[in-house]
C-alpha cells in the first residue's frame, strides 16, 4: 500500500517531526537490554506491517556490519566490568563489557531504523509545507536540499553506464575523480534549472502562507504526547541517561512506571495500523 | 494590442565576448502562435528566458522589451507569475515537488491564494489537461511526456496569457508529443493564450502556427507567414521538402501542413517512385555482442522490464532499437554493457571489446571547465598527477585541442565551442560535445541513447556521415531512439522494443514499410505506394529525385 494512503501519514507533520526526533534520541541514548530489544522488535515490526520489508532487508545490511564494528572495538578497548571471560594479553575480557557492547550496537541499529522508518512517511513535499508556515524561504531551501540527495543518486545511477563501458583499467582512479566532478556539476546545475523553475512559478511571492488544511486530530494529540512523555521518560532522574547500564535485577525495577510511555512509544506505528484495520472492518460491517 | 515589443535588443552572457543576441527587433501580436526556428545554439533560449523577467540569464542587456506597452522590467512579480508561463527544455528539472498534486500547488500556493481558491485552480487545471490518472501520482514514476504535460500544467494554473515554451518535444516520444501539442493548442484556441515556441520537429506545428521568426547567429530575420518560412525554408519539415525535392510544388498555391495533406498532393502526381538499388549486403559477420534470451526486473517481485530478449550486433553495422518512452530501451543498454546482468539469459562480448556510450543526458561526461578539455580528456586520459593539476589549477585560457580533437569538432560544428563552459552550451550543442568524446575513445561499439535530441536538422544531417564512416571502419554502432526519421536514414537493421522484447527485428526497410503508423514520416508520406516501391527516407526520395 502507498504510504500516503495510511492513518499514520495522515499525522501532522509537526507531530511525525516530533516522533521521528524522540524516537532517535530514546533509540540510540537508552542503552538497554530489554528497552533497546522492544524498541528493535517493534521497529521491525513497523516495517512488516507497512510493506516495506524490502528497505528493511537494505537498511539491515548496512547496520548488520556496522554494529559487528561496534562490538569488536568495545572487546578491543572497554576494560570495564567485574566478570572476565578470557585475556586479550594482559587485558580481561569482560562479561559486561560483551554485554554493553551488544547493547550498543543494537541502539544505534534502533535508530538508524527508526529514522529510516520515518523518513518513509516523511516526503520532501510535507517538510516543505510545514517548514513554509514559519518561513518560506527557509522551507524552500530544506526541501531542495533533501531533494538533493535522492537526485544525486539517481543521477550517479545513470551515470553508471558512462562509466561502465567509458572506463580502462589502467584510468580507473582517474576515471573515478572524473565522474564525481562530472555529477556534481550535473547536479548543481539541475539544481539551478529547478530553482529557475520555482522562481518562474512565483517562489516567494507572497511572504504569508495560508492556513494550512491540515487540522489536529485525536492521533495527533496521543502520539505527541507519548513522543514528550518519551523523552521525559529517557531523561528522568530514575532511568537517567547512564553510560554503563547496571545488570543487577532488582534496580530494574527502579521507577518501572517510567518504562511505559517510552514503551508505549515504540508501539505508535503499529498502533495506528491495527486501529485502522479494526475501524474499516467495523465499517465494512455497517455496509 | 501587441503582447511583446521588442527593440534593438542585444545581450551579451556574463564573461562573454560576443553577444548572444544582436539589435534584434521584433512583436508578439495577442493570440499569436509563433515558432521561433534556427540552429542549436542561435539563441532562441536566450531570447525566451529574456521575455520573462524571472529566467532572465546574467549578463549585460541594452535595448528594450516592453509587455503589452510597458517596460517588462517594470511589470510586477505576481503580474509576471500570473501571466507568463515558461517550461524549460528539460521536463527532470522543472519539478519543485514530490508528487503531481503538490506541483499544481505550487503556483496558486505561492501566490498567497486562499485555500478554496488553490482548491478550484488545481480542479480546474486537471480538468482541462485531462491529467486526473496522474493527480495522485509521484512524479519521479511518470514517463517524460507526462512529465513535461505536469511542467506546462503546473505553469498554467494561474491562467496565463501568454505561453514560453523552450522544445517542449524535445524529448518526447510521438505519443507524448501528441498529447502534450493537444493541450497546447487547446490553450491557445480556447483561452485565445499567446504562444512562443522554439522548436526543431515542426512537422506537428505547422497547422496551427500564424507566424514564425527565425533566428540565425544572434540575428532575427521578419516574423514571416508559415507559407513564406516553408517556401524559404523547405527541408524544415518533411511534408515540404518531399514535394520539393522531387520537383512538384506549386508556386500558386499554398503548402502542404501535413503528412496528410502532402499525400494527398504526392499521390496525384507521383504514380511510382525509382527507388536506390541496394548494394549486395553480405552475411552478417560474427556477433561481438549479444543477449541470448535475456530476462531483467528491477525488483524481485516487480514486473519485467526486459523479458526473453535475444540480439546480435555484428561488426560493420548500425542497429536501431526504436520504442516508446518507458519501453526499455535504456535499461536494455544497461545491460548490454554488462553494467545490469540479466537474471536469466546471457549476454556475451569478449573482453577486449571497446565500449563507449553517449548518455541521455550529456551532462554526466562533462567533468572539466571547458569542451576542450572534456574532448582532450577523452582522446587521451589525464594521468592522475596531470588530473590533480587540471582540476586544482585556477581557471585559465582552454588548452589547446589536440588535433583529432579539432578535427571531430570541425566536422560536427562545435569548433567555436572549444574554450565554453559545457554547461554554458546549448542543449544540441552539448549533445554533439558527448558525441564527440565518445568518438574521440575510438570504441569498436558506440551505444548512442537518444543521439538526436535536442538536435537541429543540420546537426542530424552531420551525424550521418559520420555513422556512414563508422560503419565502414568495420565498428558497430546501436542507437536506441524515438526518431524514427533518423533512424530510418541511418541504421541497416531496426527492432520494434515493446512489452520487454522485440515485436519486429529486421532489416530497416522492412520495418519502417511494414506498417503506416509506427514509421518514418516519408514512409507515411508513400504510404500509397506498394511496401517494395515505398521510400522510407528523405536521401532515397533524393536519389529518385536526382535519377
Amino acid at each position: 500500500m502507498e504510504p500516503s494512503r495510511t492513518l499514520f501519514y495522515q499525522l501532522h507533520t509537526g507531530i511525525l517531526l516530533l516522533c521521528m526526533l524522540s524516537v532517535t534520541v530514546t533509540a540510540a541514548l537508552r542503552i538497554h537490554p530489554v528497552t533497546g530489544g522492544i524498541s528493535a522488535v517493534m521497529a521491525v515490526l513497523s516495517y512488516v506491517v507497512y510493506g516495506k520489508g524490502r528497505e528493511l532487508r537494505s537498511l539491515l545490511r548496512f547496520c548488520t556490519p556496522m554494529g559487528g564494528m561496534l562490538v569488536l572495538f568495545n572487546l578491543l578497548f572497554n576494560r570495564n566490568g567485574v566478570t572476565a571471560l578470557f585475556y586479550i594479553g594482559d587485558a580481561a575480557v569482560t562479561l559486561e563489557a560483551v554485554l554493553y557492547a551488544v547493547c550498543a550496537a543494537l541502539a544505534f541499529t534502533n535508530a538508524v531504523l527508526w529514522f529510516s522508518f520515518y523518513c518513509l512517511f516523511l516526503d520532501c513535499d510535507r517538510v516543505y509545507a510545514f517548514l513554509a508556515r514559519f518561513s518560506r524561504g527557509l522551507g524552500i531551501v530544506v526541501s531542495l536540499s533533501l531533494s538533493l540527495i535522492p537526485k544525486t543518486l539517481e543521477k550517479y545511477s545513470q551515470m553508471r553506464t558512462e562509466n561502465t563501458v567509458n572506463t580502462e583499467k589502467a584510468h580507473r582512479f582517474t576515471g573515478l575523480i572524473l565522474r564525481l566532478s562530472a555529477l556534481f556539476s550535473w547536479v548543481f546545475d539541475d539544481a539551478f534549472q529547478t530553482a529557475l523553475s520555482m522562481k518562474a512559478r512565483g517562489a516567494l511571492c507572497a511572504q504569508k502562507r495560508q492556513k494550512p488544511k491540515v487540522r489536529w486530530h485525536m492521533a495527533d494529540c496521543v502520539c505527541a504526547l507519548l513522543a514528550l512523555s518519551a523523552i521525559a521518560a529517557c531523561f528522568s532522574p530514575p532511568l537517567k541517561l547512564k553510560i554503563y547500564p547496571r545488570f543487577a535485577g532488582a534496580q530494574y525495577l527502579d521507577g518501572a512506571v517510567w518504562y511505559l510511555p517510552l514503551l508505549l512509544f515504540y508501539f505508535v506505528p503499529c498502533i495506528c495500523k491495527l486501529w485502522e484495520v479494526l475501524k474499516w472492518k467495523f465499517m465494512l460491517q455497517r455496509i | 494590442m501587441e503582447v511583446y515589443a521588442a527593440k534593438d535588443l542585444t545581450f551579451t552572457y556574463a564573461g562573454a565576448q560576443a553577444p548572444t543576441l544582436q539589435n534584434i527587433s521584433f512583436s508578439v501580436p495577442e493570440n499569436a502562435f509563433l515558432l521561433l526556428y534556427g540552429t542549436s545554439g542561435s539563441g532562441k533560449t536566450t531570447l525566451l528566458r529574456l521575455l520573462k523577467s524571472e529566467c532572465t540569464p546574467k549578463g549585460k542587456r541594452q535595448g528594450e522589451i516592453l509587455y503589452r506597452g510597458k517596460p517588462l522590467s517594470d511589470l510586477p512579480y505576481e503580474t509576471s507569475v500570473r501571466e507568463i508561463a515558461y517550461t524549460a527544455q528539460n521536463p527532470d528539472t522543472q519539478q519543485v515537488s514530490d508528487y503531481v498534486q503538490n506541483e499544481l500547488a505550487f503556483l496558486p500556493e505561492n501566490l498567497g491564494l486562499p485555500s478554496a481558491e488553490i482548491q478550484l485552480k488545481i480542479a480546474e487545471t486537471v480538468g482541462f489537461f485531462g491529467i486526473s490518472d496522474l493527480y495522485t501520482r509521484k512524479i519521479q514514476t511518470l514517463s517524460g511526456g507526462e512529465k513535461q504535460l505536469v511542467n506546462l500544467a503546473a505553469a498554467c494554473v494561474g491562467t496565463p496569457r501568454v505561453l514560453l515554451l523552450d522544445e517542449p518535444f524535445a524529448m518526447l516520444d510521438a505519443v507524448g508529443a501528441e498529447r502534450l501539442l493537444r493541450a497546447i493548442v487547446r490553450l491557445h484556441q480556447s483561452l485565445g493564450v499567446t504562444v512562443l515556441v522554439t522548436e526543431h520537429n515542426i512537422q506537428p506545428l505547422l497547422p496551427y502556427l500564424t507566424g514564425v521568426l527565425t533566428l540565425e547567429n544572434g540575428t532575427l530575420g521578419d516574423c514571416l507567414s508559415v507559407d513564406a518560412f516553408l517556401r524559404a525554408h523547405p527541408d524544415a519539415a518533411p511534408s515540404v521538402a518531399v514535394p520539393q525535392m522531387l520537383g512538384i510544388l506549386d508556386e500558386n498555391t499554398s503548402l502542404p501542413k501535413t503528412e496528410a495533406q502532402a499525400r494527398a498532393q504526392l499521390q496525384s502526381t507521383v504514380p511510382h517512385i525509382s527507388l536506390p538499388v541496394k548494394p549486395h549486403v553480405a552475411a552478417p559477420a560474427k556477433p561481438i555482442l549479444e543477449l541470448k534470451n535475456a530476462a531483467f526486473r528491477y525488483t524481485r517481485d516487480g514486473k519485467n522490464v526486459l523479458s526473453d530478449l535475444s540480439f546480435s550486433l555484428s561488426r560493420g553495422e548500425i542497429f536501431a532499437v526504436i520504442g516508446a518512452n518507458g519501453a526499455g530501451k535504456t535499461t536494455l543498454l544497461r545491460v548490454l554493457t554488462g553494467e545490469y546482468k540479466p537474471y536469466s539469459g546471457k549476454r556475451k562480448a569478449s573482453a577486449e571489446l571497446k565500449i563507449a556510450a553517449v548518455p541521455q543526458n550529456p551532462q554526466a561526461c562533462f567533468a572539466f571547465e571547458t569542451v576542450s578539455e572534456v574532448l582532450n580528456a577523452a582522446y587521451a586520459p589525464p594521468t592522475p598527477k596531470a588530473l590533480f593539476h587540471l582540476l586544482n589549477d585556477a581557471p585559465s585560457a582552454a588548452p589547446a585541442p589536440l588535433s583529432a580533437v579539432a578535427d571531430i569538432c570541425e566536422t560536427l560544428g562545435i569548433a567555436g565551442t572549444l574554450p565554453k563552459n559545457p554547461f554554458d552550451l546549448s542543449a544540441g550543442q552539448q549533445q554533439r560535445v558527448a558525441f564527440a568524446a565518445a568518438l574521440l575513445k575510438n570504441p569498436d561499439v558506440l551505444l548512442l541513447d537518444e543521439p538526436t535530441k535536442g538536435l537541429d536538422k543540420q546537426s542530424k544531417e552531420a551525424l550521418l556521415p559520420l555513422l556512414a564512416a563508422w560503419k565502414k571502419a568495420g565498428k558497430a554502432v546501436l542507437l536506441v531512439t524515438h526518431d524514427l526519421d533518423f533512424a530510418a536514414a541511418c541504421a541497416d537493421r531496426c527492432a520494434l522494443l515493446f512489452d520487454g522484447h522485440f515485436v519486429f527485428s529486421g532489416e530497416s526497410r522492412a520495418f519502417f514499410t511494414h506498417g503506416d503508423l509506427y514509421t518514418s514520416a516519408v514512409a507515411r508520406m508513400f504510404s500509397y505506394l506498394p511496401e517494395k516501391a515505398r521510400p522510407i527516407s528523405l536521401s532515397e526520395v533524393q536519389h529518385a529525385n536526382a535519377k
